[in-house]
Formats: C-alpha cells, sequence, structure tokens
C-alpha cells in the first residue's frame, strides 16, 4: 500500500471534517461562576467563613442558654437528679475511651 | 441598540476593576475556543474544562496583553498551549489498541488497498480512522499535524502560537509526518499491503 497516498487520504478526511463550533447551554456563566471562585479574595473568604461561624456560635449559645434556663426554673428537687444524670452521661461518654483501654488485659 | 464595544474598550473596562465585563470576551470567543479545543479533546467534559482554563488564564494574565497584537491571537496563543498542555497529560490514555479496527474502517483500507484512485476521504471510515491515528501521536507530533496539516496554518504563525522557533516547528512537522507513517504501517496489516 503506498504509505504517503494513504496518510494524504486521512489527514483530507480530517480537514474534511471539522469540529463543531457548538456552545453548551450557559457556558459563559459556568465560566463567569468559575472566575469568580477562582479569585475570590481569600481574605473576604475567610471573613464570611467567619461571620457564618458566628451566626452558628450565637445559636448554639442561645439554644443551650435556653435548656439551662429551662432547668433552672424547676424546683432543686427536681432539677438536681437530672442535671446530675445528664453530667454522669456526659462524663461517662467522654472517658469511654479511656476506660476501655484502662481494662485492656 | 448600542454598538458592541472593541476588545481593547472592555478590557480597558476590566483592568478597571468591572471584572463582569469579561463575559462579553468569553461570550465572543467560546465558540472559536471549544471548536480548538475539540481537536484535542473527544470528551465534552475535557471540551470544556480546557476552555474554561484559558479563560481563566486570560482572566489572571490579561494585564500581560500589551495590545501590539490583536486580543484574539493572544488568546488563540493561551489556548494552543492549554491544548498541549492537556495533551500532555494525557500521554498515559494514548494506548488505543489500533488492531481493533471496525468492519467499516476494515473495509475502507481494504478497498483504499485494492484501488486508491477511487477511495475517498469523505467516508465516515476514514474519519473515524484518522481521529484513532491522531490519537496514537505523540503531543507534539499531535499538534504539529493538527495545526500544518489539519488547520493549515503557516510555519511562521505555528511558531508563534506554540513558543517554538521556526526550525524547530520543521523539524517536528518533518518528525510527526514520519510518526504517523509508522502509526500507519502498524494499521495497514501484510494482507493490505
Amino acid at each position: 500500500m503506498n504509505l504517503d497516498r494513504l496518510q494524504r487520504t486521512l489527514l483530507e478526511a480530517a480537514r474534511q471534517s471539522p469540529p463543531t463550533d457548538s456552545v453548551p447551554a450557559a457556558f459563559e456563566r459556568r465560566v463567569m461562576a468559575r472566575l469568580r471562585t477562582a479569585t475570590a479574595d481569600p481574605l473576604a473568604l475567610w471573613g464570611a467563613w467567619l461571620w457564618r461561624s458566628a451566626v452558628s456560635a450565637c445559636g448554639l449559645a442561645l439554644v443551650t442558654g435556653a435548656i439551662s434556663l429551662a432547668q433552672s426554673d424547676l424546683p432543686a428537687d427536681e432539677t438536681e437528679p437530672t442535671l446530675e444524670l445528664a453530667s454522669t452521661h456526659l462524663e461517662d461518654a467522654l472517658f469511654a475511651p479511656a476506660a476501655s483501654s484502662s481494662e485492656n488485659w | 441598540m448600542p454598538p458592541e464595544a472593541s476588545d481593547l474598550e472592555v478590557i480597558v473596562a476590566i483592568r478597571g476593576g468591572d471584572s463582569a465585563r469579561f463575559e462579553e470576551l468569553v461570550r465572543r470567543y467560546q465558540a472559536r475556543l471549544l471548536a480548538t479545543a475539540r481537536r484535542y479533546a473527544r470528551r465534552e467534559a475535557e471540551v470544556e474544562d480546557i476552555v474554561q482554563e484559558v479563560f481563566l488564564k486570560a482572566f489572571s494574565k490579561l494585564d500581560s496583553w500589551r495590545g501590539d497584537a490583536p486580543f484574539e491571537h493572544w488568546l488563540m496563543r493561551l489556548a494552543v498551549r492549554t491544548c498541549y498542555d492537556f495533551l500532555r497529560s494525557h500521554q498515559r490514555n494514548r494506548e488505543h489498541n489500533l488492531s481493533e479496527l471496525t468492519d467499516e474502517e476494515a473495509t475502507w483500507l481494504e478497498k483504499f488497498a485494492r484501488s486508491p484512485d477511487t477511495s475517498t476521504a469523505d467516508a465516515d471510515a476514514a474519519r473515524t480512522l484518522v481521529a484513532k491515528v491522531l490519537e496514537q501521536l505523540s503531543p507534539p507530533n499531535r499538534l504539529i499535524i493538527t495545526l500544518l496539516e489539519l488547520e493549515d496554518r503557516p510555519v511562521k504563525e505555528i511558531a508563534e502560537l506554540t513558543g517554538w522557533s521556526v526550525p524547530l516547528v520543521k523539524v517536528r512537522a518533518f518528525r510527526a509526518r514520519a510518526e504517523m507513517k509508522k502509526i500507519l504501517l502498524r494499521l495497514t496489516p501484510e494482507k493490505y499491503l
């Protein structure tokens, strides 16, 4: 087979079928969105992250404050066992790994 | 409808802090860049990634465009170099087995071997076959064959686009044609010879 000729014919085939220049839907918007993410100011990003954490921390503080207030409204003899029980559970949960490691033999 | 702002006007506005106007440049050149990237990547997701990367580079390097050449040329240089980087990073994916020709491709080759004068280049089999051959080429050889043979660009322009010297482009073109012939030789079993 004439390889030169085959090469020429195949290259001609490739020339005859140029790739399409169709544009996917809203491609420019995707480019701009990626650009905004890529060029975002790190300080601004950190600030936004800080504000978000501050909001969630405030929310958590409010919820725990409300719970402790609700419990303090109860008579002393009713709150103490509940609080004691809760604190015991918390202590058990925190020290569980240490307790189980001491039981290894 | 107000007349469309020139590239220079848009770029001045972007440099002045109105980065949202970059979208005008994206809309203006996206079709051309997508067509260019489709010459080197097959999957549409890869094509879109390449073009997005070209625009990101263009935005971040916009200050380096001095305006002595059209913005389009500068952008095409970025596009060609990004496509070349893509080819190099996907070099390992070239392990397409050429012995796996489809029936249509084998028939087309057989016909070509029998009567090259009557074999036409507009057959689908020829197009899929050449796509397979191009995928087998090394990244520089594929780039040079695409720019020189498929896009019919002059050597000097290829040198500007790639950043290679004119003699290097010529040497690489010679090597690329030789590599393509080697691939074709592997492709054409003895029965066609």
